[in-house]
């Protein structure tokens, strides 16, 4: 037993060794309201068409979108769709981010760009960031690399965030799904998916998106849309099939 | 609230440096554990129960950085070193954790810096009881052999099938 009361020794020793930086109570109280821990821990996203990778990217901004196979027949029969096949790793360096502002997105993007209105007087506006989308073509069975899609990614007070996104509007793409569906991963042998719902209005050819979750509200949504005087783009459920989907990557940071 | 980070602050760096041993990414695993903590602390009614949960709550939080992070290994990690006097037992044990995976170093931390049994320790990490005493028995073997050089005779493989269980 005393093999164990010396390494018990050694690792107090050690780590009472280790340089503790003071506490930092503003920015941990800034995170404060950041998803739970445990629960969250394994959150996997499952979506139809754009969606799995869209409400990785516009939900929950940490986690990295992912469905593994050992889930991906569960959700299909619950979502009765199936996920493209993985885009190569070539593709996914082409998906990189680049922050800036509202003008130098401007000159990324293919759309003329209309900026969010009629916010919660307590969003703070975090990023302003564009990223291409890789497409898939259901036809071809192919991924490329597609246009600069925009992200507008904002802070609440309580340190909860959320993102809208524009793009161009697509007429390849299906019409936008009604729910996305977060995945919390299995519990006693089932995987358990919360329905979210999902925003779509048009202004011009921009197509501007929403998921309603911790960061907003749907009640907030539909007061962005209105202040921004959108046409809602119907949306449908079940999904239906596009010629392309699209998967979105968040900027991270 | 500021009273209870702060009390949990110098643990929860401790542990997250245990885990990661890198300064940067220590100090935003443990800061994000003490942002969860304080966020998600109404939810505990047990309040004998808050040292294993903020352990868990840390645990995860640094793993999930250690998973996050980019597999390349600094070439040398001298810098991350604490002040040690050498040779110690301590030096040894820093160094015998290198080779180690995060999450044996959280189980072999939580064993013998927190004093989790395994059975614990098992709640914390979401993995069964013998995985842990596996994972133990891995990582008190690496241990064994960094501090061989100091005393041998201490760790013999008897002592170590016994003291798996708690």
């Amino acid at each position: 037993m005393f093999a164990d009361a010396r390494i018990a020794a050694a690792a107090r020793e050690l780590l009472s060794r280790v340089d503790v930086p003071p506490v930092n109570l503003l920015q941990i109280l800034t995170r404060r309201a950041k998803p739970l821990p445990a629960r969250r821990s394994r959150l996997r996203l499952a979506g139809l068409a754009a969606a799995a990778a869209l409400v990785a990217a516009l939900a929950l901004p940490a986690i990295a979108p992912g469905l593994t196979q050992s889930i991906a027949a569960q959700i299909a029969a619950i979502l009765r769709w199936t996920p493209p096949s993985a885009p190569p790793r070539t593709l996914e360096l082409l998906l990189s981010s680049q922050s800036g502002t509202l003008v130098a997105a401007q000159a990324r993007v293919d759309f003329t760009i209309v900026a969010p209105a009629g916010l919660p007087p307590d969003v703070i506006s975090e990023r302003i960031a564009t990223a291409p989308t890789g497409d898939y073509s259901l036809a071809a069975k192919r991924w490329s690399v597609g246009s600069r899609v925009l992200y507008f990614s904002f802070r609440r007070h309580n340190g909860r965030t959320f993102t809208l996104l524009a793009e161009r509007v697509d007429p390849r793409e299906a019409p936008p799904s009604k729910y996305m569906f977060e995945d919390l991963g299995e519990r006693n042998g089932r995987e358990v998916l919360v329905r979210h719902d999902r925003f779509t209005w048009r202004n011009g050819d921009q197509a501007m998106s929403a998921i309603a979750g911790d960061g907003i509200s749907d009640g907030e949504i539909v007061a962005i849309r209105e202040a921004m005087r959108g046409t809602v783009v119907p949306a449908t459920w079940p999904p239906r099939s596009g010629r392309i989907e699209k998967q979105y990557r968040l900027p991270r940071g | 609230m500021e009273r209870l980070i702060e009390r949990v602050w110098p643990q929860a760096y401790r542990l997250a440096w245990g885990i990661l041993r890198d300064r940067g990414l220590a100090e935003d695993a443990a800061q994000e554990a003490c942002a969860a903590i304080a966020a998600s602390l109404s939810g505990l009614h047990d309040a004998g129960a808050f040292a294993s949960w903020s352990y868990r709550v840390i645990v995860n939080r640094a793993l999930a950085a250690a998973r996050r992070r980019q597999p390349v290994e600094p070439l040398d990690d001298l810098s991350e070193r604490p002040a040690l006097s050498e040779p110690s037992d301590a030096l040894a044990l820093h160094d015998a954790l290198a080779s180690l995976a995060p999450s044996q170093r959280a189980a072999v931390l939580l064993h013998y810096y927190a004093g989790l049994s395994s059975r614990e320790i098992a709640s914390v990490l979401k993995v069964s009881a013998s995985t842990v005493r596996f994972r133990l028995l891995l990582a008190r073997r690496a241990l064994r052999c960094a501090l061989s050089p100091y005393d041998a005779r201490e760790l013999t493989p008897q002592k170590e099938m016994l003291t798996d269980v708690r």
